[in-house]
C-alpha cells in the first residue's frame, strides 16, 4: 500500500483528494497539511511513498519544500518521497520550477479520481507524467542549452546492411547511440524525440506505438529528462549562474 | 586702447624721423657742401645754377649732356684722402677733376641710357690731379625726356667722414626698400589669401595694394631699357594713386564705411590718375603729375575725414588705428609732396615707402582682433548651440518617453480589453449557464421534497433528474476550466506552431472525451507541424475546435472522433461534397496512414481494417506557405444513418443545425479570414476549418 501525504490550503480540495486516494484500497493518504511548516514538521516522521504538494501556500511556495526534500540527503539513508506538483492550470514556469527543485511531475486539479490514483501509482514507479506545455518548454530549455544529439540515428543503407526493415520502433531504438558521448546533463535523441511528439500532442500510448518502446518506458524517459534538468538546475546553481 | 593707438603713433612718426636725422645732420667745416654749380649746356653761355637740379622741373625735354662745373674749397681737400659724395645723380655720369676724367658711371653708348640714380656715388679724388688751388670739378650728366634725370647736392671732403654718409643712404635706399617691400608682399600675400577664405573686399583691396606697394618700393629702374619701359613707368607713377585708393577701400571697409558710393567715386578717381599720369607721361608736363599726386593726397584727407568721424563716433579701436594711420599717411604724403614736387629737391629721400608699415600695423591688428572676435562670437555660438541641442534632446527624450509610455499603456489597455472579452465571451457564459444548472438542482431538490399537491409541477415538463443536471453541471465547470486555461494561454505573446496549441487542447479535454466513452485519433500531418499563427488567432481556433469536440460529445454519440490537421491543397477550395455511395464503417485506415507517419500499420488493425475510401494526395514535402485544413471528425449517428439506407432523411446534429454553437464556430472562421464547413462525409459527420495560407 503506497502513503500519501497532501498539501493543500483549500479544505474543500484537500477533503476531495483525500477522499478519492482513499477510496482505493491500494492508497492511503497518512497526512494533510495546510502550510508549509506543517509538512516540514510532519514529513519526517510520516515518511509518505508520494507527496502530492500544492505550490501557492499561505506561508511560501511549495517549490521551496520540494527543494529541501530534494536537496537534503536521503533521511535514513532510505526515505524518499516521490513528489507531485498539484496545480490547477499547470503554469508552466511555475510548475518547470518545480520540477528543478525536485519534483517528479504535475497533476493537474480538477480530474477525476481515477485518474489521480493513477498518477499517484504512476509516479510511485518512478514514472512522470507530462504535458505538451511543458514538453515545448522544455524542449526551449534544451535547446537553448546545447543542441542534442541529431534526431537520425543512422542511414537508410545501413539498415538496409542489416537487413531490417525501415520500422519506425527499432530505428529509433538506435538512436541511443548518439548520447553516448553526450554527458550526462545532455538531452538523448531519443529524449528529445519524446518531448516533441508530447508537445504535438501525443498521448504516452501513441508515442510507445511510435517510438517503439513500452508505455512505461515513454514515463522513464520523461523522469530521465526531469532529473537532468534537475541536475543541470543543481550545477547551475553551484556555478552561480 | 586709445592710448596704445596714440603710442604706436608716436613710436612710428619717432622712427621715420630717426630713419631720416642721420642724412639731414650738417657733416661740418671740414666738408664743402655744393648747392651751386655753373651749367655748361653745349652751344650755350655757362650759367649759374643752384643745386640740386631736377630736370623733370629745370629742363623736362632736355636730351643729351650737361656739366656742371664746380669750384672746390681747398679746405675741404686738405683734411685728408678727399673724395666727392652724391646722394642721386641721373641717368649716367662722368666725372672729370682738373680736365682729367677719373669716374664713369653708366655709359652712352646704350639706348635708352642706363639709370645709376638709385644708388649714391661716392668717388675718391686722386691727390696727384689735386693742385695747390684752383681745382675745379666737372660732373657730365646724361639724360634723356620723361626720365627722372638731374644732380642733387653733393659735398666733397675728408674720405673718412663722407664713406659713413654714403654707406648709410645706400643702406636706406636698398635695404630699407627691400625690408619694406618684402614686409608688404608677405603682408599682401596674407590679406589676398584672408580674402579668398572669408570673402572680405577690404582685405582683397589691402592685399592687392601691398603687393602693388612691395612692387613699387624694389623696383629701382622703372624706366629700363625694355619694350614695355614706358608701360612700367606709366604704372610706377600711378602705382601710387592707386596704392591711395586701395587702401582707402581696406580703411573704410574696416569701419563700414564703403558703401557703393564711396567705391565708385574712388574707382573713379584711380581711372582719373591714370589717365591724367598717361597723359602727363605722353605730353611731358610734370605739372599733371603734380596733380594726382596733390588728388592722392585729397582723397587721403577725405578718407582720413571719414575715419576720424567713425572713430570719434564708434570709438572702435580700429577706425582709430586707421584715423591716425591715414593722418600719418597725410603727413608723410604732404612732406613728400612739397619735397619733391614743389622743392623739387632731386637727392631727397622719400618717407612715404614707409607709410605703409603704419598700414601692416593695422591691417596685423585688426586681422588678431577680428580672428579674437570671431573666436569669442564661436565659442559663445557653441556654448549656446549645445546648451540648446541638450534642451533639445531632452525635450526629445522627453517626448519619446511619453510616447512610449503612451503606446504601452495603449497596448496594456488594447490587450486588457481583449482579456476582458475573451473571459465575458468565454467563461462568462460557462459560469452564468453552470449558476442556472445548480438553480435547477435546487428546484428538483425543492420539488423531490415538498410533495407534489395539485400539478404545479406535471412529470412531463419537469426538469431533469438530479444526477444528469449535475454532470452537466460538472461539464459546464469543466468547460469554465478548459476556457480560462485556453484565455491564459492566449496570453502568450509568441507565434507557437498550431499543432502545439492543439496538443493542448487534447491535454485539456482528453478527459472529458474518455469520459464520454470517445476515443480521438490524433492526426497531425508532417507536413504542418510548424504551421503558427498569432495567439490570438489561435485561440479563436482552439474555440472552434473545442465547440466541435463538445457538440461531438453532447450530440453525436459517437465512439471516435478524428482531430487532423493537413495542409490545404491550393487548388480544390471547396469541401468535397458527401459521397452518395456507402461509406464503409470506419474511416479508411489507409486515409490515416500519411498523417500517421511512422507508425506501424499493424499497431492500428485493431481499430478498423482498411476497406475503402478515396486517400488524399500522399504528402511529399512540407507545404509551410499552404493553408491548412483541420477537421474534427466523427463516427456518430450521421455515419450510422448513412450506413442505414440513403433514402432515410439526414440526421443532422441538433446542436449543430443552425444552433448557437454553429453561428458561433462560424463567426470566429469569418473573424480569422478562415472557411467553416460542415456537414456529412463518408467517414462521417465532418467540420472543416480552412486557413489560408500565412506570410
Amino acid at each position: 500500500m503506497l502513503t500519501v501525504y497532501l498539501v493543500e490550503d483549500d479544505p474543500l480540495i484537500a477533503q476531495h483528494v483525500r477522499e478519492a486516494l482513499n477510496q482505493t484500497a491500494r492508497l492511503r493518504c497518512v497526512g494533510h497539511a495546510a502550510r508549509l511548516a506543517q509538512a516540514r514538521e510532519e514529513l519526517p516522521s510520516l515518511r509518505p511513498d508520494v507527496l502530492l504538494s500544492d505550490l501557492g501556500l499561505p506561508d511560501g511556495d511549495g517549490t521551496e519544500l520540494i527543494a529541501e526534500l530534494s536537496a537534503a540527503p536521503a533521511i535514513e539513508g532510505v526515505w524518499h518521497p516521490h513528489i507531485l506538483v498539484f496545480s490547477v492550470f499547470g503554469d508552466e514556469i511555475r510548475v518547470l520550477r518545480a520540477i528543478e527543485a525536485g519534483a517528479d511531475g504535475y497533476f493537474l486539479k480538477g480530474c477525476t479520481t481515477e485518474e489521480l490514483v493513477v498518477a499517484v501509482e504512476q509516479a510511485a514507479r518512478g514514472e512522470s507524467p507530462i504535458s505538451p506545455a511543458i514538453a515545448r518548454q522544455l524542449l526551449k530549455r534544451f535547446e537553448g542549452r546545447a543542441e542534442p544529439a541529431p534526431v537520425e540515428p543512422a542511414p537508410p543503407d545501413a539498415l538496409d546492411l542489416l537487413g531490417l526493415d525501415t520500422d519506425p520502433g527499432f530505428d529509433t531504438g538506435l538512436g541511443l547511440d548518439g548520447p553516448l558521448v553526450a554527458s550526462r546533463h545532455e538531452v538523448t535523441a531519443l529524449e528529445v524525440q519524446v518531448l516533441r511528439l508530447v508537445a504535438q500532442g501525443f498521448v504516452p500510448e501513441e508515442i510507445a506505438e511510435r517510438l517503439g518502446l513500452s508505455e512505461r518506458g515513454v514515463a522513464l524517459e520523461v523522469r530521465n529528462v526531469y532529473r537532468k534538468l534537475q541536475l543541470s538546475q543543481r550545477t547551475d546553481r553551484h556555478a552561480g549562474r | 586702447m586709445k592710448r596704445i593707438a596714440r603710442r604706436l603713433a608716436g613710436l612710428l612718426l619717432a622712427c621715420m624721423l630717426a630713419a631720416c636725422s642721420g642724412l639731414a645732420e650738417p657733416l661740418g667745416p671740414l666738408v664743402q657742401e655744393v648747392d651751386r654749380a655753373t651749367l655748361l649746356l653745349p652751344g650755350e653761355p655757362p650759367r649759374e645754377t643752384r643745386l640740386p637740379d631736377a630736370w623733370e622741373r629745370s629742363a623736362p625735354l632736355r636730351e643729351g649732356g650737361v656739366r656742371y662745373r664746380i669750384d672746390l674749397e681747398q679746405a675741404a681737400l686738405e683734411a685728408g684722402p678727399a673724395a666727392l659724395f652724391i646722394p642721386r645723380v641721373g641717368l649716367v655720369l662722368r666725372v672729370v677733376l682738373n680736365g682729367e676724367p677719373i669716374a664713369q658711371f653708366g655709359s652712352t653708348q646704350r639706348q635708352p641710357l642706363p639709370d645709376v640714380s638709385q644708388q649714391p656715388i661716392l668717388v675718391a679724388l686722386p691727390p696727384a690731379l689735386l693742385r695747390s688751388r684752383g681745382n675745379v670739378l666737372e660732373l657730365e650728366v646724361h639724360g634723356e625726356p620723361r626720365r627722372e634725370a638731374g644732380l642733387s647736392r653733393l659735398w666733397v671732403g675728408p674720405l673718412e667722414l663722407l664713406e659713413p654718409r654714403h654707406v648709410a643712404l645706400g643702406q636706406l635706399q636698398s635695404r630699407g626698400a627691400w625690408a619694406v617691400g618684402a614686409a608688404a608682399a608677405v603682408m599682401g600675400a596674407l590679406a589676398l589669401l584672408l580674402a579668398s577664405r572669408v570673402r572680405h573686399f577690404g582685405y582683397a583691396c589691402f592685399g592687392v595694394g601691398s603687393l602693388l606697394w612691395a612692387w613699387r618700393v624694389t623696383a629701382f629702374e622703372p624706366g629700363g631699357s625694355e619694350a614695355w619701359s614706358p608701360i612700367l613707368a606709366v604704372l610706377f607713377q600711378v602705382s601710387y594713386p592707386w596704392f591711395v585708393v586701395l587702401m582707402s577701400l581696406y580703411a573704410l571697409a574696416v569701419v563700414g564705411r564703403d558703401g557703393p558710393r564711396a567705391r565708385q567715386l574712388l574707382a573713379g578717381w584711380a581711372v582719373v590718375a591714370l589717365v591724367l599720369t598717361v597723359l602727363g607721361w605722353l605730353s611731358v608736363q610734370p605739372g599733371l603729375r603734380t596733380a594726382v599726386l596733390a588728388g592722392s593726397q585729397g582723397v587721403l584727407i577725405l578718407v582720413g575725414g571719414a575715419l576720424i568721424l567713425r572713430a570719434a563716433r564708434d570709438r572702435q579701436l580700429a577706425a582709430v588705428l586707421l584715423a591716425v594711420a591715414a593722418l600719418a599717411c597725410l603727413v608723410v604724403g604732404a612732406r613728400d609732396l612739397w619735397v619733391f614736387r614743389v622743392m623739387y629737391d632731386y637727392g631727397a629721400v622719400s618717407w612715404g615707402r614707409y607709410t605703409i608699415l603704419a598700414l601692416l600695423a593695422v591691417l596685423a591688428w585688426t586681422v588678431v582682433d577680428d580672428f579674437a572676435h570671431s573666436a569669442r562670437g564661436l565659442q559663445a555660438l557653441n556654448r549656446n548651440l549645445a546648451e540648446r541641442v541638450a534642451q533639445k534632446e531632452s525635450e526629445l527624450a522627453r517626448a519619446f518617453d511619453g510616447a512610449r509610455e503612451r503606446e504601452r499603456e495603449q497596448a496594456t489597455r488594447a490587450e486588457r480589453d481583449r482579456i476582458l472579452r475573451e473571459m465575458h465571451d468565454g467563461l462568462g457564459g460557462r459560469l452564468v449557464a453552470a449558476m442556472a444548472l445548480t438553480q435547477q438542482v435546487q428546484r428538483v431538490e425543492t420539488a423531490e421534497t415538498t410533495p407534489p399537491t395539485g400539478s404545479r409541477l406535471p412529470a412531463e415538463t419537469g426538469p431533469p433528474p438530479p444526477a444528469e443536471t449535475l454532470r452537466e453541471l460538472r461539464a459546464a465547470l469543466d468547460d469554465c476550466l478548459v476556457e480560462l486555461r485556453l484565455a491564459l494561454d492566449s496570453l502568450e505573446t509568441d507565434r507557437r506552431p498550431l499543432v502545439e496549441a492543439l496538443a493542448e487542447l487534447r491535454f485539456r479535454v482528453e478527459p472529458s472525451l474518455r469520459a464520454a466513452g470517445i476515443r480521438l485519433v490524433w492526426q497531425p500531418s508532417d507536413a504542418v507541424i510548424d504551421w503558427s499563427l498569432p495567439a490570438t488567432d489561435t485561440l479563436q481556433v482552439l474555440r472552434i475546435v473545442r465547440e466541435a469536440l463538445t457538440n461531438v460529445i453532447k450530440h453525436a454519440q459517437a465512439s471516435t472522433v478524428w482531430l487532423r490537421l493537413a495542409p490545404l491543397p491550393p487548388e480544390s477550395p471547396e469541401l468535397p461534397e458527401a459521397s452518395a455511395r456507402l461509406p464503409s464503417e470506419a474511416p479508411s485506415e489507409r486515409v490515416l496512414a500519411p498523417w500517421t507517419e511512422g507508425a506501424r500499420p499493424e499497431a492500428d488493425r485493431d481499430i478498423d481494417p482498411p476497406e475503402t475510401g478515396a486517400a488524399p494526395e500522399a504528402e511529399t514535402e512540407p507545404a509551410p506557405s499552404l493553408g491548412v485544413c483541420l477537421s474534427v471528425i466523427d463516427n456518430g449517428l450521421q455515419r450510422r444513418q448513412l450506413a442505414e439506407g440513403s433514402d432515410l432523411p439526414h440526421f443532422v446534429p441538433e446542436g449543430l443545425h443552425k444552433g448557437r454553437g454553429l453561428a458561433n464556430m462560424e463567426r470566429r472562421a469569418a473573424a480569422l479570414g478562415a472557411r467553416l464547413s460542415s456537414g456529412p462525409s463518408e467517414e462521417g459527420w465532418a467540420v472543416e476549418l480552412r486557413l489560408p495560407p500565412r506570410g
